[in-house]
């Protein structure tokens, strides 16, 4: 078993095989899962050439299941080729590129549309 | 120090303003590369500056013809050769994540090239080895370094996946970044600054009919250049910088206006008449400077 909802579940099954399975400890079960649930956020952040939710990915990083990843060195094989494709596979826009403030200053050459995404994962320790 | 031929040709040199690098692959001879390695196994630190008194690695590598002769095109005559030699060598494999940055000294705004950074690779670099990449045209963007750590890899990054000998000169502001090495094998690799002596001049192969206003500075030729986010298309930002980069290097920047629309220096290659698009441009910088109230870019 490597998960609390694991050890729950093989419990109840346990007890139903027994007949020992009641709505009380069904209940008892279904709090102990949830008091072990924990959230974790995985991000993702798209660097586009414009604010267009079609505009293409220049630069991607990704970090998932505590795992930071650069993306593949062939960006033919990012998962996401424009900022729709992440938005359609169930990544949340949180922060949409805004211009900062030096972007008033016309030396600057460069203001990066940096999109990022998220997706809440839930986990049973 | 021997004569040293320029070899860069006013195209080239619009390359080198828009890319910021040069890349002479094995341009190095083998006999050279393996002296440099073999001194490099004996003394591996990471600042081998020794080296650079040394006769064979004098000749052979920092005046090799080919890179003498790029580094004399941009850097005018009588320049300096390094004073510091760093070697990034890398022994056992490592993660590289993110890490973009540009290297401390770094000057943006205006252009300037009054160094350039060089990175040789005496060895064969494969992409296991943890080349380091760098990002094409960023040499013209005024950005913190603290606020590009985080990007991973770029669409139009480039790899120093090369073979033994390779020689790559950079603009100094060039993002950079060590990638990924998986490999157990021990990688070298150099890098050094030459140094300016001289104001800036064009005085590299010059074409008599070459004509800065009517020039192409998105990179054309075949040769199209690739920026930060344009590949293939070259936005008008990049095209603007690297003119005044040009004109920086020629010894011109005071005479640097922009346009703008469909002038200098974005469309003007393509007049279809090259006289008229010259009175043009030259009519309305008379205009910007008659008027006195022309922002300077």
């Amino acid at each position: 078993m490597n998960s609390a909802f694991d050890r729950v579940l093989e419990t109840c099954i346990t007890k139903l095989e027994r007949g020992e399975l009641t709505s009380e400890s069904l209940r008892e079960a279904f709090k102990e899962i949830i008091s072990e649930k924990k959230i974790k956020q995985s991000i993702l952040v798209l660097l586009a050439g414009s604010t267009s939710l079609y505009s293409t990915v220049h630069s991607m990083f990704m970090y998932e299941n505590g795992v930071l990843s650069d993306g593949p060195v062939d960006s033919k094989e990012w998962p996401y080729q424009k900022v729709s494709d992440a938005i359609d596979d169930g990544w949340r826009l949180i922060q949409f590129p805004t211009p900062p403030a030096i972007f008033l200053d016309q030396k600057q050459r460069f203001v990066p549309c940096e999109f990022v995404l998220e997706k809440i994962v839930e986990v049973y320790p | 120090m021997r004569p040293i031929k320029p070899t860069l040709t006013d195209e080239d040199v619009i390359q080198f303003c828009l890319n910021g690098y040069i890349m002479y692959e094995g341009v190095i001879p083998e006999e050279i590369n393996r002296q440099v390695y073999a001194y490099l196994e004996e003394h591996d630190s990471g600042e081998p500056s020794e080296i650079l008194k040394q006769p064979f690695f004098i000749d052979g590598v920092l005046l090799n013809e080919t890179v003498a002769g790029a580094v004399r095109s941009l850097l005018g005559e009588n320049f300096m050769l390094p004073h510091l030699m760093s070697n990034h060598r890398s022994v056992k494999p490592r993660e590289s994540l993110g890490g973009w940055h540009w290297d401390a000294g770094a000057i943006i705004s205006p252009p300037t090239v009054n160094y350039l950074q060089v990175f040789y690779l005496p060895q064969d670099v494969t992409l296991d080895m943890g080349p380091t990449a760098f990002l094409p045209g960023s040499h013209l963007i005024n950005y913190d370094t603290a606020y590009m750590a985080h990007y991973g890899n770029f669409r139009n990054q480039f790899l120093t996946v090369a073979p033994a000998g390779s020689v790559l000169i950079t603009a100094y502001p060039i993002w950079h970044r060590a990638t990924t090495k998986t490999s157990t094998a021990t990688r070298n690799l150099l890098k050094y600054n030459y140094w300016r002596t001289v104001p800036p001049t064009r005085d590299w192969i010059t074409d008599p009919n070459f004509d800065p206003i009517t020039a192409d500075y998105k990179g054309g030729d075949g040769r199209r250049g690739y920026t930060v986010f344009s590949q293939p298309r070259v936005s008008i930002e990049p095209v603007n910088v690297a003119a005044e980069m040009f004109n920086w290097l020629s010894g011109t920047l005071d005479q640097y206006r922009l346009v703008g629309a469909q002038g200098w220096p974005l469309e003007t290659e393509k007049g279809y008449d090259p006289d008229y698009t010259r009175k043009l441009v030259n009519t309305y910088n008379n205009l910007a400077i008659e008027m006195k109230d022309y922002k300077r870019p």
